[in-house]
């Protein structure tokens, strides 16, 4: 099978192309262009001269949600609610995001109130229909929008995660009075409680279906006419899926690029046998963090865009603003800041030379030599140390430092970011690091893993073959999967197994039906429950795995049971209380054939191209001469002690003087801390 | 002591943020009611030695304010060289905590090296202590408003006191949550000795005490730069509380604020004496709102610590509305911090006309139900904030549906959660037309809820500045008061404001009003089209266009009338 992936960054366009028989890799980098998004994928794939007829499977991320968002390029939306909730959208909750900003503004509404237009139509919480919707109604309504040139609709209705039925009726009427529309109904895009999160979930993916819906048909289109045979999947937060998916529920195409990072990890973990990881994905302008358990990634069911919040489960992966590109500044008080502000990639850093004016981890990184500035991006970028030192000479001015010890600090800062970013998420959710290896990629990933791992005292690093292109790599990993999810909050009794078998009965139905249009045999079909159960009162769920096939009376007490333990591992503690369903949920699983990865044997002799000679390095505050390593010629079975520096052509990987490196039959870098001397 | 270089010193500092932020995401873990996750009447902080502030989580302002001298003087009354390591302290105090007695305040000493180094504290409300009324609103002594506890360890060297325990669970209607909220907190301060640990051992004691001393050092510069650039002079100011919650009569405070280069002295003598009902501050949530106050008009982008705090010299009269005795029913304290922070800032707009907004709704509406659910026959409770429009400011239109400053950590409870885990209806959450006050930046306008019973229930409110205005600035209009309309089958029909229960039958309706924002800035002076936007949208009325902002827009196609609207702002 020959398979390849394209991911669309905000800086660049990685491909990676894959011969399973072969085990032929190529992979490459272009740079993204923002304005027409689309055109970096045949970039790409022009740059590595592939036949794509050949191509049998083509796994695609793409920023096309997001940008429609960022740059405000979306549908004008009109919004149908019930009536009395037309102002919960900008409503939103209420609290502040600034504890003492008198002055703090929340983001606006995506849809004006004037296209907020509520009926009169009713459910209670247990999805009983108090009032019907009236076609009447719906067609003032209407005529209202093509007054107002509304170009895509949205209807999010008081608990129709219930009863959709109120909800499935409005759209019906709404297809046929005007049938060229783009509906998005709540109860589809996502089927759980809270009205604001969902219906701002709902809002956003109506605003960016028209763009989404659009890329994806110019994309099939184009790939069609290169004569392209096989199958398109796009990756989304669970998994990835097929265009006609995306087309349905837009919203999905959110957070594309660092889901395929973390999927390649849980990819590794089970050939490295590693269990548990975080995951650091350092890119220009945002270090990405996540976690796998036992070789798989935590989830989490709601994130959060341009402050807009958005339902939706997916790998759960938080991004703080550090990166290459993060400037570094000196504050009002005289403390020495770095990012969240990035230099982005125009003008980039300032040793990019393409008009940066203020001093980034790039350049600390250059300025001490840490990287070559004659070997960045394989040689292709020649960097300007001299514009790098100029900024780095001023701000070290302004602390009273010397050039070397303000780039030191930068990189320290920098790095210190991290560390107290991933302590907490680790401690947060009641982990102890040092139950964790790092896997580190991303393009600056290299320059700050060993560092965090020795902060931490996490015990290896993980680095996988061209951590600069892992994000496009890992998306070759992933397989299809729908999320299904609905609100059952109902207390934990056997009286409700027939309705919880009903649900997940339909579920499956609805995901095998999915899975057979992207063309999944049964064979490779998997079905995933899950129930988020929580304590009657407490506000916070855990979500338990729930047993497939019809549910019997002895379910319950077993899943209860199970929810007891999970909460007792994570809280410390197990209640005496009553356990209560909050969600259901089922992930319908289209297995794809997994990826392979080639073994190489193993060797302790080290060839002499690895080694390309020595560079002088300033680090943790001392001038050292390190060794520079050709991370290309390094072979399986290599074992190095550190100071080092690894570099390839997409990234250049830091090993300090305490740590040792080693290839791995997989070739991947495992570094590690060498045992304390006493 | 050595000054640390600046690396270390950012270093240092941004862990330690990192710990007051893990104290409260492992206390959001475990919780058990909505007060901690959900609406987050709540705060967390690292205190220092001394129990000054080191760093705090996102949480209740005026709380957050308080957690040092609260802790302090808990300390003292324990006997610092009483305190072993493994001991979790608690209080409901009021006097000590700086809070009314549903509030509870636990910590723990953080020793390093056999010696304190630090103190973990947080502050909750506990679901309840066994006050009179779920909400009494109308209490005239300090008993009835929920047990007093000392500043006692509920840990004894690691050891729970059973017996300590005990008293609360006798004492409470709902010990269940007591207990889990409890644990919470306590949760959240054994992870701060940790962190606070771990950190000690990587840099070692004197570096991040310098490190901490640093930090104090330069807060304080910024703020006293800050204040350099008010102008000296003495501004006053006075504003008002509708009533003490038993009476009839406006509260008054009154504030008195003397700028001189870098000092300032917030002076609240001239304010009411203390109140025979609940509308009674106290001296630490006092001096915790006027340092509030402060900080918010000088550098509200800079995180919180004592360096600040220490920087504002602060009067409170004894036996005062903002300092009552230990006697006094103070259920209401929260809103006579409240009325600090608009009164300083009524104060100081003329010479901070860009960093003082017009007053807000300046109350958090709070409503709620108490009964038995007839389906389960169990008893339930909920409390929920209605909210308020901001007001106009220097550059922009007030915020909608936005909490006060005081309590803008707290969110909402949506409708869908609150009809499922409760017998009760929400007809309606929806902006009110004409609620901001005019301006050339209008307030933000507040919102009305309409809750039905389906089950008999009894309802309870507290409600302010719904007979005191919610004031423009520089010729800005007021903003729509708050109140609350009972409409009973056996009642009647009604307004109120503060009510300590009133049982409603089947059907009934309480519909609440969260006012708006006042205006800032003449709204003759607004721009025509924004005021047709305003209309479009239905914030402003055709006839608050024409009568309050002079502009005249025709009902057919919303097109100003360009010399109608000439004439009409001519006219004045």
């Amino acid at each position: 099978m020959k398979r390849i992936s394209v991911d669309i960054g905000g800086t660049f366009t990685d491909i990676v192309y894959l011969d399973d028989e072969t085990m032929e890799l190529i992979t490459d980098k272009v740079r993204s262009n923002p304005e027409d998004i689309g055109s970096a994928v045949f970039n790409a794939i022009k740059k590595i001269k592939i036949n794509i007829t050949d191509i049998s499977l083509f796994v695609h991320g793409t920023t096309v949600g997001l940008n429609t968002v960022v740059q405000k390029k979306g549908a004008r939306v009109g919004l149908v609610t019930t009536e009395g909730f037309t102002d919960v959208l900008e409503m939103a909750r209420g609290d502040r995001k600034e504890l003492y900003g008198y002055l703090w503004k929340k983001p606006p509404p995506l849809v004006p109130r004037y296209l907020r237009m509520g009926i009169n139509e009713r459910s209670d919480y247990l999805g009983n229909i108090i009032k019907d919707v009236k076609n009447e109604e719906l067609k003032e309504i209407i005529r209202k929008f093509k007054e107002h040139n509304v170009e895509a609709i949205a209807v999010c209705f008081l608990h129709s995660y219930a009863n959709p039925e109120n909800e499935l009726n409005a759209g019906n009427i709404i297809k046929e009075l005007w049938p060229e529309i783009n509906v998005s109904l709540s109860h589809q895009v996502v089927r759980e409680f809270r009205e604001y999160e969902r219906m701002s979930t709902t809002v956003l993916d109506a605003y960016i279906k028209k763009q989404v819906v659009d890329y994806m048909s110019e994309l099939d289109r184009n790939l069609e006419k290169e004569n392209f045979k096989g199958q398109i999947l796009i990756v989304s937060p669970g998994g990835v899926l097929g265009i006609p998916a995306i087309k349905e529920k837009s919203i999905a195409t959110f957070s594309s690029g660092p889901i395929g990072g973390v999927s390649g990890s849980a990819h590794i973990s089970k050939f490295v046998d590693i269990k548990n990881l975080v995951t650091t994905d350092v890119g220009g302008t945002s270090f990405d963090v996540s976690l796998i358990r036992n070789h798989i990634p935590t989830v989490r069911h709601q994130s959060e865009l341009l402050g807009y919040p958005v339902l939706m489960p997916g790998m759960d992966i938080r991004p703080i603003g550090a990166g290459g590109g993060s400037i570094a500044r000196v504050d009002t008080g005289g403390l020495l800041t770095v990012g969240p502000d990035s230099a982005g990639a125009n003008p980039g850093p300032m040793c990019y030379s393409l008009g940066g004016k203020e001093p980034t981890v790039t350049d600390a990184a250059l300025v001490n030599g840490i990287i070559d500035p004659d070997y960045f991006l394989g040689g292709e970028i020649k960097l300007d140390i001299e514009a790098a030192k100029m900024g780095i000479i001023t701000l070290g001015e302004k602390l009273g430092l010397s050039p070397h010890d303000t780039a030191d600090g930068i990189l320290t800062i920098a790095g210190n970011n991290m560390t107290t970013a991933m302590k907490e998420i680790l401690i947060g959710q009641g982990y102890d690091p040092r139950d964790f290896s790092i896997m580190s990629y991303g393009g600056a990933g290299g320059l700050f893993a060993s560092v965090i791992a020795k902060d931490m005292s996490i015990a290896s690093v993980v680095v996988p073959v061209d951590p600069g292109v892992f994000s496009a790599m890992g998306m070759l990993t992933m397989d299809i999967i729908h999320n299904f999810s609905r609100t059952f909050n109902q207390t934990m009794n056997s009286i409700y197994i027939r309705e919880m078998n009903e649900i997940f009965r339909e579920m499956e139905k609805r995901g095998r039906e999915m899975l057979y249009d992207e063309k999944i045999n049964d064979s490779d079909i998997e079905f995933e429950r899950t129930a988020d159960i929580c304590y009657e009162g407490q506000g916070h769920f855990v979500e338990v795995p729930v047993m497939n096939g019809d549910l019997t009376n002895d379910s319950i007490p077993e899943i209860i049971n199970r929810f007891h333990n999970l909460h007792k591992i994570r809280y410390g503690h197990q209640m005496n209380a009553p356990a209560k369903t909050i969600n259901i949920r089922l992930k319908a699983i289209g297995k794809i054939r997994e990826v392979p990865m080639q073994k190489f044997s193993e060797t302790d002799e080290i060839p002499e191209s690895a080694f390309k000679g020595k560079r002088k390095i300033y680090l943790k505050g001392s001038y050292d001469m390190w060794e520079v390593l050709d991370r290309d010629n390094l072979a399986s079975g290599n074992s190095i002690n550190g100071p080092a520096i690894v570099e390839e052509p997409h990234s250049t990987i830091v090993v300090l003087s305490d740590q040792s490196l080693y290839v791995d039959k997989y070739r991947n870098i495992i570094i590690r801390s060498n045992p304390e001397v006493k | 002591m050595q000054k640390p270089d600046p690396i270390t010193l950012a270093v240092v500092l941004n862990n330690l943020i990192s710990i007051a932020n893990g104290m409260q995401e492992t206390a959001f873990r475990c919780a058990v009611t909505t007060f901690i996750y959900e609406i987050m009447d709540c705060c967390f902080g690292l205190l220092d030695r001394n129990a000054g502030v080191i760093a705090q989580s996102h949480g209740i302002l005026l709380f957050l304010g308080s957690l040092g001298p609260a802790t302090k003087k808990s300390i003292e009354i324990i006997g610092r060289e009483n305190i072993e390591p493994g001991d979790v302290i608690i209080s409901t105090l009021p006097e000590v905590t700086g809070a009314h007695a549903s509030d509870a305040l636990v910590f723990m000493p953080i020793f390093y090296k056999d010696e304190i180094f630090a103190f973990a504290s947080t502050k909750s409300h506990w679901q309840d202590l066994g006050a009179k009324d779920a909400f009494p609103t109308n209490s005239t002594e300090a008993f009835g408003e929920g047990l007093r506890i000392p500043p006692v360890r509920l840990y004894k060297a690691g050891v729970m006191q059973e017996e300590i325990w005990k008293i609360i669970e006798l004492n409470s209607r709902a010990p269940e949550l007591v207990w889990g909220d409890m644990q919470a907190q306590v949760a959240g301060c054994r992870s701060a000795e940790n962190g606070v640990t771990e950190l000690l051992d990587r840099y070692g004691i004197d570096v991040v005490d310098s490190c901490i001393e640093e930090m104090y050092r330069y807060s304080n510069a910024m703020i006293k730069e800050a204040i350099k650039k008010i102008p000296d002079g003495v501004y006053e100011a006075e504003d008002y509380l509708d009533d003490n919650g038993v009476e009839n009569d406006p509260v008054k405070v009154r504030v008195s604020i003397e700028v001189s280069g870098s000092d300032i002295t917030v002076d609240l003598s001239g304010s009411a004496p203390e109140q025979k009902g609940p509308m009674n501050g106290l001296l630490i949530s006092s001096l915790a709102a006027a340092r509030a106050a402060i900080k918010a008009l000088t550098i509200p982008e800079i995180p919180a610590n004592e360096g600040f705090y220490s920087a504002i010299k602060v009067n409170v009269p004894e036996r005062s509305v903002l300092n009552a005795n230990p006697s006094a029913p103070t259920f209401l304290y929260a809103w006579v911090a409240q009325i600090i922070l608009d009164v300083v800032n009524k104060a100081l707009y003329k010479v901070l006309p860009e960093d003082v907004p017009a007053l807000s709704g300046a109350d958090v509406c709070g409503c709620g139900f108490t009964g038995i659910d007839p389906r389960t026959g169990k008893y339930w409770g909920t409390l929920t904030p209605c909210l308020v429009g901001q007001g106009g400011d220097y550059y922009s239109d007030g915020e909608n549906y936005l909490n006060p400053l005081a309590a803008g950590a707290c969110k909402n409870t949506p409708s869908e959660v609150l009809e499922s885990a409760y017998p009760l209806i929400v007809e309606k959450v929806e902006f009110i037309k004409d609620s901001g006050g005019p301006g050339r930046h209008r307030g933000g306008v507040g919102s009305r809820t309409s809750f039905r019973l389906p089950y008999p229930a009894t309802f309870f409110s507290f409600i302010e500045k719904g007979k005191t205005p919610h004031w423009g600035l520089f010729g800005g209009k007021e903003g729509l008061r708050n109140y609350a309309l009972v409409r009973s089958e056996k009642q009647g029909e009604f307004e109120t404001l503060k009510h300590p229960g009133v049982q409603l039958e089947k059907g009934d309706t309480v519909v609440v009003t969260a006012g708006g924002g006042g205006g800032y800035g003449d709204p003759f002076e607004r721009d025509p089209e924004k005021v047709r936007q305003d209309v479009i949208n239905k914030y402003v009325s055709i006839e608050s266009a024409e009568h309050d902002y002079g502009v005249k827009i025709s009902p057919d196609n919303f097109e100003i009338d360009k010399a109608a609207t000439r004439k009409l702002r001519m006219k004045r």
